[in-house]
């Protein structure tokens, strides 16, 4: 069976920006924007259920990463469906999951962290391994969140940016995956 | 492999009267015994660093305090830091106008992510070293505390030598080194032109003045009440107290702190004086040069499977023996009463201490080990299997055979349940007493031990009795 060549657009509607490398082998539901220069390996999810997902420039979203827009169960659709907006130069590890109400700039998702529903990370936050954030709550701009204490310290400068990486990964992705193309504007 | 070897269900009573796991137990050969870290001597064999494998010493170790020159510990988490590289650019030396790019060197802790650079050092321009130690204020009266007490030490020395011919020799070889005196200074006293042997007298040793205590304590400072604490600037306990130098209360005073190192350790029989455990000298190496270990030659006991346990209801359970020996065993399992051992226990406590008056090596510190008291209260009573059982030798090779070419056993189905290679099955039969919560059973495991040691004069099997003890598992109320 042949991998499917493009993404069905009755379950999803990706907006990719030009310059964004965004692979087809992840799961894709629902209304998502990609910004530029950002990576998206296979295999991660990105599930819009109860509302878009705009995801900013930078980004870097690894392997079984899972950014999820979904209401806690048992509440009610809310109007207008809430938007999940992640900013610039996030790096999702491996096996992270995000179901943050926000996510500003440059934050740091180690791999296996937890970010529950109704948590907003401000800019240059880093949630350690295994870490779990569960509790609604704004995380303060240059937190490190780490051990399994969820210890918390406050950094004097945000994290270091994944710029090399991405360069490497936009070279390299390309020739082992099938890629999204960012849709051609229709003339007017 | 401690979860391999059922540590937490499966326990021996070691000689001491512990209760350990086959992995924390060791076997001397010689004494025919189960020795455990309770009733063994330590000795350190090398020092080393964890990090860099760099072994020093005890001298050079002793002068460092014990910590490594090169590596440090994140002070906030106590992760290992690591040398992060990066580039800079600064104004070139010959033309001012122009830049060039340097590299710099600084330390950043993977797991908190913790760098240099958060508490404002300076980067470094070579990868290792070149780290400016913090200055100790206190650092004037340690050392006067310490030069004090290497003179009172010198003092001691002295009196001993003088009271040398009219007492025996002590053998606390070690107090030469009370108080780190360096062993070079005893030395020079003991010849009547050293500096020290005049100045050893009491008006010397005398010129410390204690400090006064005092009932005034500074007050707190103003803002203590209306300040907001910001938690993220402040220390914990485990941070202050991880550098009792200088015990920093703000996280921008915090300092690398130098790597503790470790020690490899040998293990020797107190009753024997043969080293059950010795690793191989270099610090990379994790091979030992000798390991008794339990498991080498204690017939290794496993619950095959959980059972359910009800008050009352006798239940089947059925353990695995596995011979880890290249040679045949006999088994059997005899009823264990808490009650015999611990008179058994002192009874050999007494014996060796009679062993030790005859002793006339004065070399040798024997140290009894008192026999510990451990709670060796069974839950259930305990149908054991009888008759004994063969336990075929291991083979490493048996796995690799086509057909089973293993001897055939007389077994009797009472006994065994099962038999694969060197591995036996055997059904016990447990009834949990009443209000027993947790079923704990007990039995003696009689095996023939073949002796391995050369020089054995002696018959080469030898009957040994090892209790063991099986926690079999919570009780369910009916």
């Amino acid at each position: 069976m042949s991998a499917p060549k493009q993404l069905d657009p009755s379950v999803c509607n990706v907006k990719v920006t030009p310059g964004a490398v965004v692979c087809l082998e992840a799961d894709y539901y629902g209304e998502i924007t990609i910004g530029s220069r950002t990576v998206i390996h296979p295999k991660a999810r990105i599930i819009a259920e109860a509302g878009p997902i705009i995801i900013g420039e930078g980004n870097l979203i690894e392997e079984q990463a899972q950014i999820i827009n979904r209401l806690p169960e048992g509440s009610e659709p809310q109007d207008p469906p809430p938007v999940m907006v992640i900013g610039n130069n996030n790096v999702f590890e491996v096996d992270s999951y995000c179901q943050a109400s926000k996510i500003g700039d440059n934050n740091i998702l180690e791999a296996k962290s937890h970010i529950g529903w109704g948590v907003e990370l401000t800019r240059g936050c880093v949630i350690g391994s295994l870490c779990s954030l569960v509790c609604p709550q704004t995380v303060p701009e240059n937190t490190v969140i780490y051990g399994d204490e969820l210890h918390r310290r406050s950094q004097a400068e945000k994290p270091a940016s994944q710029g090399l990486q991405l360069d490497f990964l936009t070279k390299i992705l390309p020739n082992y995956h099938h890629l999204i193309k960012p849709r051609k504007k229709v003339a007017a | 492999m401690a979860h391999l070897f059922q540590g937490d269900r499966i326990r021996l009573l070691c000689s001491c009267g512990l209760l350990k796991p086959i992995t924390a137990i060791y076997f001397c050969r010689h004494c025919l015994k189960l020795r455990c870290g309770n009733c063994v001597s330590h000795e350190v064999d090398t020092l080393f660093c964890p990090n860099c494998l760099e072994n020093m010493p005890s001298t050079e170790a002793r002068l460092k305090k014990n910590r490594c020159a090169n590596c440090f510990d994140c002070p906030s988490c106590g992760h290992t830091l690591s040398t992060r590289a990066t580039s800079i650019q600064t104004p070139s030396p010959e033309d001012p106008s122009k830049t060039v790019a340097r590299k710099v060197y600084y330390l950043a802790c993977t797991s908190c992510r913790w760098t240099t650079r958060d508490v404002g050092l300076k980067d470094q321009t070579v990868a290792t070293g070149g780290w400016v130690e913090q200055d100790n204020e206190h650092y004037k009266h340690l050392q006067s505390l310490l030069e004090h007490y290497r003179s009172v030490a010198q003092q001691e020395k002295l009196e001993r030598e003088k009271k040398r011919f009219s007492h025996r020799k002590s053998s606390y070889l070690s107090l030469s080194d009370k108080y780190s005196l360096p062993s070079i200074l005893g030395r020079k006293s003991l010849t009547p032109l050293s500096p020290f042997a005049h100045k050893g007298d009491v008006s010397q040793t005398s010129e410390m003045t204690p400090l006064e205590a005092t009932a005034e304590v500074e007050g707190l400072p103003e803002d203590i009440f209306t300040e907001e604490v910001v938690l993220s600037s402040v220390t914990t306990m485990e941070q202050r107290l991880s550098s009792p130098e200088w015990q920093p209360e703000k996280t921008a005073d915090l300092y690398p702190l130098h790597k503790h190192i470790l020690v490899k350790r040998s293990l020797r029989c107190r009753h024997c004086e043969h080293n059950l455990s010795k690793p191989e000298y270099n610090p990379s190496s994790i091979k030992f040069k000798i390991q008794l270990g339990a498991f080498y030659h204690v017939p290794e006991v496993r619950m095959v499977r959980q059972v359910e346990l009800k008050t009352g209801v006798e239940t089947g359970v059925q353990l695995s023996l596995c011979n880890p020996t290249p040679h045949d065993m006999t088994v059997a399992l005899l009823p264990f009463v808490p009650e015999a051992s611990e008179v058994s226990l002192q009874k050999a406590g007494e014996e060796s201490v009679e062993g030790s008056s005859l002793n006339t090596s004065s070399l040798v510190r024997v140290v009894e080990i008192p026999p510990e008291r451990t709670d060796l209260k069974l839950t259930a009573d305990v149908a054991l299997p009888q008759g004994q059982l063969i336990l075929a030798a291991r083979d490493d090779t048996a796995e690799y055979d086509d057909q089973d070419s293993s001897p055939n056993y007389k077994d009797d189905p009472q006994v065994v349940a099962w038999r694969r290679a060197n591995k036996v099955g055997v059904n016990l039969l447990v009834t949990p007493k009443p209000d027993a919560t947790y079923v704990r059973v007990g039995f003696v495991l009689r095996y023939d031990y073949t002796n391995t040691v050369a020089t054995a004069t002696e018959s080469r099997t030898v009957t040994l009795n090892i209790p063991v003890m099986v926690d079999v598992g919570p009780v369910t109320q009916s």
